[in-house]
């Protein structure tokens, strides 16, 4: 046992759980690290539901592949085909596992999985447990970890922070042979060797400021990798929710079926009219949406909401000045309120206003990363599949990956993998509603066995037989980093340099790039870094120091941010979530490929962009373009569902 | 809307504690009004700059949060008084029933305190593994479907697997203190859950043994905190009393078959 | 180099805390943990609460104002049931047995009403002193009366104040000397102090409600009542019961106040007879008391002072006939005597 290979498993949302759970029932013994206690990750926060090909859809004429397929377009193609092709066929059994889990999927009649209807498609694929899909797929798995755990083949070191992968590249090759991390309580700082880690830390919302997620997604673990020297796949692509409630503390999602059922967009037509909105009359108002668009009114697509809203506001028609607008459904007969009571609870609960009564507030709001760590995967070879038993059919080459293999979601860094949101794969440009818990349930359950089978057969040997010297190296720097900043006397607050990061982010990098801002964003950025190497620490001990931690990440954020500003100044067209003004179009040549950005502190940015191409095995490119009726129809469909 | 004589600023008075074991004192704040604040935001402005209304700089606060959607179960402090989640405790609504202007913010006091607002709640997910909270699957390999089930039976596990091990039950709960060994709601409620599902049900047996235990169901004390404070609305004390009669009943089969 | 270790299996998680021990109950009391808070519950209710009951509505026959008649007929039918002693002794038994384990329980937990100031929450802490309260109160309750303890002479009890005796009564009236009497003897004390009055007010309320509560968290415990609904709903029935008993109380209180001491019978006066501390008198009359007691050809006697020292009392000298006023509530229930007794 002693020398039994050993994972390290970063962050314990679903894709570090469902990779737990896997690593474990594969006979490797994990080590899990957590900032916080594992069911408490940011997964919890997901509402909608878990999307797969069910049997009911199935008779309907719905298949894996037609998942496949709604997935890669909604992706604009920038996602690659083997991946999203073998998650759309585990879709259904991962469901059906989870089920057996106990998670409390809705029900039929009969006692089948109830489904929903959802973005993206016609069909009812979604499934859902109540108002809070995530954090009862995320209980699911937690519960499953903990039966390992009691079993001692999970160790849980919660509230430790992962600082930096160990990286040895005494052969030549860089691979990854454990990480340092640091107790969050006492400040210990350790080196935790491991022949293989997986990075399943989520995304990084935290460097738009406010954003829908966590306050512990900083995105400061990916950034560590990147910075060690795993390559960022597309970070430039970030998707923006149209409809959230902007706090004082981060922005809370409010549901598309306000609009679904009637609520109306506004905002004060005269700039700065600072009166109580019921207190303007009708013809002083300016239903912007509906007049720009006659056809579709509140109801256009997502992305052409977010984008109308951000305008009004960066023309300075947001009430009061500033970036928010009315989305009001006071007018709404008592029976359709009733129908919201759900989502409309969760306004007044953290605003205090009763939106029955005032018009609600809402700006749109950073919500996920598409983009993420770059990794890498083998596709499909009937040659090589040794699991599908002989008298069975195989799969064409390229029909979804080699199960098993090593190579599936590994990095740049051999032994270094990326799962979930912290990766780029599975949703290219735009990631469509209840596709990203399968996503990252998916990678921890396919792609752990891959983990498991390069820990048993690591390159460049076993990490204990990695040299003392070359460990220790990683643990002296990261004391240093940590003695660095205690001792910052400095001028700059660094909640003062996250506020301004989080303001340049979400102006020049979000709904609406153009050029000249973004570069405006990175002459703001190196501004920020400079200020940051002269920070001002409050807490300069060394027990449950938040402020070391915080201002650790802030530095990181500030040079994922880079890459993402260089990646969107890079991409010349518009794809997904990833809109520049002034190039509207997508231009498949040569941006039908993807953004591959490599740290590098010379250059502009510190950032090396390459454009990888990606193949296309089983569907050829087509022009995103929901049909006008298409487009409707979707939104609307959307609506049972999340009114629920 | 703030009414145009409400103040520009408020005192929270913090209770804050350097380390575990470390004697407890209070440091008393001013900060200043915004719309929609909540705990956390007040928090966060304290943290960007740790002056006391005293004038003195001190070191930031420390807490615990994550989601702040009252989702996660990590932000729960005792604020004027009353344990909850502190994401979703308004400014405004704080104020209104506080004396002076001032809100009060302190710890958990079931849980040790690691520092300040910061308290170590490990013993709740401890209690998780001893009352077997887990379906015993066979594995992760494809085997089909769930069981299936009605939705009424859904509706009853779905509303107990809301919970998320936040400790306001715990925190309220007469009966659970620092150091006795009573599981508490949480924990009860959650055999209960696991009970209730098909294959759950084969650990039924362990987990009624453990509720039998010190500190087990038995120890409840039918004060019905633990539902009042619930932010999430579980039905703890029916899963309480539930849990009670499946061990009767369990008692009752063992005394009579041994087994 | 420590830094730099493998991560070698840990047993305990590192940085974290180190976890307080907990005090739990060694041996027996954690491996039964659950039967003996299942015999807990079930002794509160099942002997000691149909005993209380019982014994309330034996009492409440004080109301009849029939000089205890009807009372003291329950009180002689309770006395001649057989093996007496052995039902006594499995009471004691399961209030010892209640008492022993409620008052560990009740300090494994820390009541916060001031914070959770809820209904259910006080009377979770009500709950708890009621436990104790009751069992202070029945102590006592049986120390002076069944046992006739006189409680160091601390217990400055006027239930039997032996300054007098009647020699010769035990022979001629046997019945008469064993039987307890509880009731001149309670109700002179209540009519003497107010603050025995205020102690049997007290104890029998936290008696009754520690009851009928400790009925419906049972209900909970034992997984009778499951649904909010119905434990609402019995909650109606333990306040229905705890209003039924109070009755049965009230009515033993009010007739112990107005119990009239000169309209027992010779017999009863003869084994009645004591006085208090002070000399004050039980009887009103007393000629009228010493004319019933030679009827029967009984004379009360002074006790001498040494033994009415062991027994509490105090060494004076006092004269047999000294009339003085009786308790005010007493000639209140003098006037109605005549009233009432039918």
């Amino acid at each position: 046992m002693a020398d039994s290979p050993r994972v390290i498993v970063v962050g314990g949302g679903l894709a570090g759980l469902a990779a737990s759970v896997r690593v474990a029932e594969a006979g490797l013994p994990v080590d899990l690290f957590s900032m916080v206690p594992v069911k408490r990750s940011h997964s919890v926060c997901a509402q909608g539901g878990i999307n797969a090909c069910n049997k009911v859809a199935a008779q309907q004429g719905y298949s894996e592949w037609q998942h496949m397929d709604e997935t890669l377009y909604g992706g604009d193609f920038l996602n690659h085909q083997p991946p999203v092709y073998e998650m759309t066929h585990w879709a259904p059994k991962i469901i059906n596992l989870l089920d057996r889990m106990g998670v409390p999927f809705n029900r039929t009649n009969e006692g089948e999985r109830d489904l929903r209807l959802f973005g993206g498609s016609l069909f009812k694929r979604t499934h859902f447990a109540g108002a809070s899909t995530g954090q009862q797929l995320l209980y699911g798995l937690d519960e499953q970890t903990r039966r390992y755990e009691a079993e001692g083949k999970v160790n849980k070191y919660e509230f430790w922070e992962f600082l930096w992968p160990i990286v040895d590249d005494s052969t030549g090759e860089k691979v990854c042979k454990g990480i340092v991390a640091q107790d969050m309580r006492t400040m210990e700082i350790r080196a935790f060797r491991a022949d293989a880690v997986v990075m399943a830390t989520g995304g990084n919302g935290l460097i738009y400021g406010k954003s829908t997620m966590s306050v512990i997604c900083t995105g400061g673990a990916a950034s560590r990798c990147y910075q060690a020297g795993a390559a960022l796949g597309n970070p430039e692509m970030i998707q923006v929710h149209p409809t959230a409630i902007p706090g004082e503390d981060k922005c809370r999602l409010m549901s598309e079926s306000a609009r679904g059922e009637g609520g109306r967009v506004w905002v004060p037509r005269t700039k700065g009219d600072d009166r109580h909105p019921l207190d303007i009359p009708e013809n002083e108002r300016w239903y912007f949406l509906e007049e720009k668009y006659p056809d579709y009114g509140n109801l256009v697509p997502r992305d052409i909401a977010t984008r109308e809203i951000f305008w009004v506001c960066q023309d300075g028609m947001g009430i009061g000045g500033g970036n928010m607008v009315y989305l009001d459904i006071t007018h709404l007969p008592q029976a359709t309120k009733d129908k919201l009571a759900a989502i409309l609870e969760i306004y007044e609960k953290f605003t205090g206003d009763d939106p029955r009564e005032v018009p609600m507030k809402i700006f749109p709001a950073v919500h996920y990363s598409m983009g993420g760590v770059y990794t890498t995967y083998t596709p499909y070879d009937p040659d090589k599949d040794t699991y599908t038993p002989a008298t069975q059919p195989k799969r064409k080459p390229g029909e979804g990956m080699l199960l098993g293999d090593p190579q599936n979601m590994t990095t740049d860094i051999a032994g270094l993998y990326a799962f979930g949101e912290a990766n780029y794969a599975y949703h290219g440009a735009t990631r469509l509603g209840a596709n990203a818990l399968l996503s990252c349930i998916f990678d921890g359950l396919f792609c752990g066995l891959s983990v498991a089978n390069y820990a048993r057969d690591p390159k460049g040997g076993k990490a204990s037989g990695v040299a003392d010297s070359v460990v220790d190296r990683f643990v002296e720097q990261e004391k240093h980093k940590v003695t660095k900043l205690t001792e910052s006397h400095g001028s700059n607050n660094p909640y003062e340099i996250h506020r301004e990061l989080g303001v340049e982010m979400t102006a020049s990098a979000t709904v609406v790039k153009t050029e000249e801002r973004l570069l405006q964003a990175r002459a703001k950025l190196n501004e920020l870094r400079e200020r940051y190497a002269d920070l001002k620490i409050t807490d300069t001990g060394l027990y449950t120091n938040q402020n070391v931690s915080f201002s650790r990440a802030l530095g990181d954020m500030l040079i994922y941010a880079q890459a993402i500003i260089e990646g969107s100044i890079a991409r010349k067209e518009s794809r997904g979530s990833h809109y520049r003004d002034d190039f509207p179009d997508r231009i498949d040549e040569p941006f039908h490929a993807t953004t591959k950005a490599w740290y590098d502190p010379s250059a502009e940015g510190s950032c090396r962009i390459e454009w990888e191409p990606i193949p296309l095995p089983l569907v050829p490119l087509r022009k995103r373009d929901y049909g006008a009726a298409t487009a409707k129809k979707t939104d609307e469909s959307k609506e049972p569902a999340a009114a629920k | 809307m703030i009414a145009p004589a409400t103040p520009k600023t408020f005192k929270v008075r913090i209770k804050r504690q350097d380390g575990r074991d470390q004697p407890a004192y209070w440091q008393e704040f001013e900060v200043e009004r915004r719309p929609s604040q909540n705990i956390i935001a007040v928090l966060q402005q304290i943290a960007a700059n740790p002056v006391t209304t005293a004038g003195e700089q001190v070191e930031p606060v420390v807490w615990d949060s994550g989601c702040l959607e009252e989702v996660c179960g990590s932000c729960t402090m005792v604020i004027n008084g009353h344990v909850r989640q502190s994401c979703s405790a308004l400014v405004p609504d704080l104020l209104e029933d506080a004396d002076d202007n001032t809100i009060t913010v302190e710890p958990m006091t079931k849980f040790p305190v690691v520092r300040d607002l910061f308290v170590d709640r490990q013993r709740m997910f401890d209690n998780l593994v001893k009352v077997k909270a887990w379906v015993p699957i066979d594995g992760t390999h494809d085997l089909g479907e769930g069981p299936k089930e009605s939705p009424e039976k859904q509706q009853e596990r779905y509303a107990i697997s809301r919970c998320m091990t936040c400790g306001c039950c715990l925190e309220a709960c007469p009966q659970f203190t620092l150091d006795n060994d009573f599981l508490g709601a949480q924990a009860i409620a959650q055999a209960y859950y696991f009970n209730e599902h098909e294959t759950g049900k084969k650990l039924k047996g362990e987990r009624l043994e453990a509720l039998a235990g010190p500190g087990g169901v038995a120890d409840c004390g039918n004060a019905q905190n633990c539902v009042k404070v619930c932010p999430k609305e579980i039905p703890l004390t029916e899963a309480i009393a539930k849990a009670g009669r499946q061990l009767t009943v369990h008692a009752v089969k063992k005394f009579f078959t041994g087994k | 180099m420590t830094a730099a270790t493998t991560s070698a299996p840990v047993t305990t998680r590192p940085g974290a805390p180190k976890p307080k021990t907990r005090t739990s109950v060694a041996g027996p009391l954690s491996q039964h943990h659950f039967v003996l808070r299942r015999l807990h519950s079930l002794s509160g209710i099942v002997p000691v609460g149909l005993f209380v009951i019982g014994h309330l509505f034996t009492n409440a026959q004080m109301i009849w104002q029939d000089n205890g008649e009807t009372f003291q007929h329950e009180v002689e039918f309770i006395h001649s049931i057989p093996a007496l002693l052995f039902i006594e002794i499995a009471l004691w038994s399961a209030i010892a047995f209640h008492a022993g384990l409620g008052l560990y329980y009740t300090f494994s937990g820390k009541g916060n009403v001031a914070a959770y100031s809820y209904g259910d929450n006080i009377r979770y802490s009500l709950q708890r002193w009621t436990g104790v309260i009751a069992l202070v109160f029945i102590f006592f309750h049986i120390a002076t009366l069944r046992w006739r303890w006189d409680i160091l002479g601390l217990w400055d009890t006027p239930f039997y104040y032996k300054g007098y005796s009647v020699p010769g009564m035990e022979e001629q009236f046997p019945a008469l000397a064993n039987v307890p009497l509880s009731a001149p003897l309670t109700a002179y004390a209540l009519q003497y102090s107010v603050w025995v009055a205020l102690l049997y007010l007290v104890g029998v309320v936290a008696v009754v409600f520690h009851w009928s509560n400790g009925l419906w968290t049972a209900a909970i415990s034992w997984g009778l009542t499951i649904s909010t609904g119905a434990m609402k709903k019995w909650g109606y029935v333990c306040i229905g019961l705890f209003v039924a008993l109070m009755v049965f109380f009230g009515a033993a209180f009010v007739g112990s106040l107005r119990y009239d001491f000169d309209a027992m019978t010779p017999q009863q006066k003869a084994a009645t007879l004591f006085t208090v501390g002070d000399g004050q008198w039980a009887f009103d009359d007393k000629e009228r008391l010493e004319t019933d007691l030679a009827s029967i050809g009984m004379e009360a006697v002074l006790l001498p002072p040494e033994d009415a020292d062991e027994t509490g009392a105090a060494g004076d000298e006092r004269p047999i006939v000294e009339p003085s006023e009786t308790p005010g509530v007493a000639d209140d229930a003098a006037d109605h005597g005549g009233d009432a007794a039918h």
